[in-house]
């Protein structure tokens, strides 16, 4: 119990921290059949309290794994974290114990699951399934507080406290996304990770949810973590925009930084592959290839074979680009000097 | 869910029925007279067309089902023995209670058994308990009841003579103890492998991340969120497991000379002596059919799809069966 309350402390009153949440160098690899997968490539970024971060990307670009380390439950085997430290208010994660962990995920830190309909246990109400994560972390809580506690969330996320009795296969995709959230947001998380909470959604719905977080979000001033390769969420909701490709960073800055003066070409090539209102296009613009295959990645620049730009310094080993800042808050990883200049 | 269980009981008749149609004519047609199987070589033509003639064998077929039909299912009456001449049904309502008794103690025994092996095995995946519970179960689903059940009688009841080598007096539970045991084996090894094969498809599932992503702990992320629903498969085999344990019993019985049903039918067989076999069947096809519905109700406790189906299912099939009719109209 006492440890409890010294974690605690230290996660809550650490506020001399440098960051709330600073993911540093995080490398994580995958094993399988014989074959390593390189899932992330030193990660690093920082999160202040109450903003929100887009982590924007190709399906397989790493970014569930990023989140996913994040909370510490990634599957292991096959998953492994090869090194990086990811610090909560100073703390560093990767050195308490299971035990600690376990304090911290739900109440300090909740994750929203891509597919809400696969992430409810089929054989539990969803009312129960709420009340677990309440009372999981507030022992001291009468059963019936946890119950009322929970019917209080339904009622938040727009399901009638009348439904906790019901099962998952007796909700919509929508609603069950929205007891997914419910879930997530039950104990005033300091940092809701979301992985694509909009993706299985139709766009009303998703409009909806998107709303619902944005409300919640503010109320309590948590701390978001975005996942999604959908560009019109990630202006509609963050703050801060991290673009993804290979398992690492290669761009990283403001939300106006980024959608106003994107630099790298991948980021130029996302938002070239969105069809316009205005322009008079009949076909989309595509990035030309394929994402790398993350067990045999290229050398040097992961993005070399499909950028256009690419010269011979690109395809070299030792040459791998460094995440440069080139202004502002935004950072770049190209090895072009035009790139990181352009700004006149 | 009480129509559903009516309309499932319901369905239990014309299953006996056909059954009983099914034994009656089996045994009609099996090679064998029972009347020289009673009187032996040495009896007269006389004495032979007497006894024919009054155990109603020499009517036809269709007489004689008619005539067993009535007596079955109006009567509830299922005629002598040709042996012994004792009431069939009396027999074996003293005997089944044994046979039962050895059938449901050694499901208990399997699923005891079973399910934490079977836990055990997907907890160590590919570790050295995973290959242990495996190599046990593959060794205990290639022995045979009857052989388990030798040579349990020849290390408990010769060599370390603390349990009866068979046999039964009433009010003694050791008789039971091998018996039991040896019917149990087979199972076991079906339900760890069963419940390791579903456990690990369920770790995986989305939903154990979520419990893990809340801060459950590990013990109760297996035995509150895996386990129910790694055990709705496990339900099904270990419904027919029953089945073929009471099928086994019979067998694990005559080893034993445990007086239950299976020795009975065994004896029944051997005597050519038709109401026994006949009756004795019939017993087990109306407990088999009454266990599968109890499994078939435990499935919809454990899984609630499965209870609004079953909720569900009336109104489906009116549905069904308006569409049918409108296509019909159509054609």
């Amino acid at each position: 119990m006492k440890k409890k309350d010294h974690l605690t402390e230290e996660l809550c009153w650490q506020e001399e921290s440098e960051h709330f949440l600073s993911v540093k160098d995080l490398v994580v690899e995958y094993t399988a059949a014989g074959e390593v997968i390189h899932a992330v490539n030193g990660v690093s970024f920082d999160l202040e309290r109450g903003e929100t971060l887009g982590l924007v990307g190709e399906t397989g670009a790493g970014k569930t794994t990023i989140a996913k380390s994040i909370l510490r439950i990634l599957p292991d085997p096959p998953a492994k974290v090869r090194s990086g430290e990811i610090l909560l208010n100073g703390v560093d994660l990767y050195k308490i114990s299971e035990r600690d962990m376990r304090k911290v995920r739900g109440e300090k830190i909740s994750m929203i699951f891509q597919d809400p309909m696969t992430a409810l246990n089929p054989v539990m109400t969803v009312g129960d399934q709420i009340a677990e994560a309440i009372q999981l972390h507030h022992s001291d809580y009468s059963a019936k507080e946890v119950t009322l506690r929970a019917c209080e969330m339904l009622e938040k996320v727009g399901i009638p406290a009348s439904r906790y009795s019901d099962y998952p296969h007796q909700f919509s995709g929508g609603m069950k996304q929205r007891v997914v959230i419910a879930m997530s947001l039950a104990c005033n998380p300091l940092l809701i990770l979301a992985d694509e909470p909009t993706t299985a959604l139709d766009v009303t719905i998703q409009a909806q949810v998107l709303d619902m977080m944005k409300a919640l979000r503010e109320e309590q001033n948590t701390s978001m973590i975005l996942i999604t390769h959908d560009l019109g969420v990630v202006a509609e909701t963050c703050d801060r925009v991290a673009v993804v490709y290979a398992g690492q960073i290669i761009e990283l800055g403001s939300k106006e930084e980024i959608f106003d003066d994107p630099r790298h070409p991948y980021t130029l090539g996302l938002f070239g592959s969105l069809p316009t209102l205005t322009g008079d296009e009949t076909r989309l613009h595509p990035i030309d290839g394929m994402p790398p295959n993350p067990a045999d990645l290229p050398e040097g620049c992961a993005f070399h074979p499909r950028c256009g730009k690419a010269c011979e310094s690109c395809r070299m080993r030792d040459q791998a680009p460094e995440l440069v800042h080139i202004g502002g808050t935004h950072y770049v990883r190209c090895l072009d000097e035009g790139v990181k200049e352009r700004e006149a | 869910m009480a129509r559903y269980i009516l309309k499932r009981l319901l369905l239990m008749i014309p299953v006996i029925l056909g059954v009983c149609i099914l034994v009656f004519t089996i045994m009609y047609f099996a090679p064998g007279d029972p009347a020289q199987v009673i009187l032996g070589g040495n009896a007269t033509k006389e004495q032979y067309a007497e006894l024919r003639e009054k155990l109603g064998l020499n009517r036809s077929y269709f007489e004689r089902l008619f005539e067993y039909m009535r007596n079955v299912f109006l009567r509830f009456d299922f005629g002598t023995s040709y042996v012994s001449g004792a009431s069939v049904s009396k027999e074996i309502l003293s005997r089944f209670p044994r046979s039962l008794l050895i059938a449901f103690v050694s499901m208990i025994i399997t699923l005891a058994a079973g399910i934490p092996l079977g836990i055990t095995a997907a907890t160590h995946r590919n570790k050295a308990g995973d290959y242990a519970t495996m190599l046990f179960s593959l060794v205990g689903v290639s022995m045979p009841g009857f052989w388990v059940g030798q040579m349990l009688q020849v290390l408990f009841a010769i060599y370390l003579a603390i349990l009866p080598f068979g046999g039964y007096t009433a009010g003694h539970p050791e008789f039971y103890v091998l018996p039991c045991v040896a019917a149990s084996i087979g199972g076991i090894a079906s339900i760890a492998r069963q419940t390791r094969s579903s456990m690990l498809e369920v770790i995986r599932a989305d939903y154990i991340t979520t419990a893990r992503a809340k801060g459950q702990t590990e013990h109760a992320v297996l035995y509150k969120h895996a386990l129910k629903n790694a055990l709705i498969p496990v339900i099904t085999s270990a419904g027919m497991s029953f089945g073929i344990t009471m099928g086994g019993a019979l067998v694990i019985e005559t080893v034993f000379a445990l007086p239950g049903l299976g020795m009975y039918i065994v004896s029944g067989i051997n005597g050519r002596d038709y109401p026994v076999v006949q009756g004795g069947i019939i017993f087990i096809s109306i407990a088999f059919s009454i266990v599968m519905l109890l499994v078939d109700l435990v499935y919809a406790f454990v899984d609630p799809r499965i209870k609004t189906q079953y909720q569900g299912e009336h109104k489906k099939r009116s549905k069904a069966g308006k569409k049918q009719a409108a296509a019909g109209g159509v054609s």
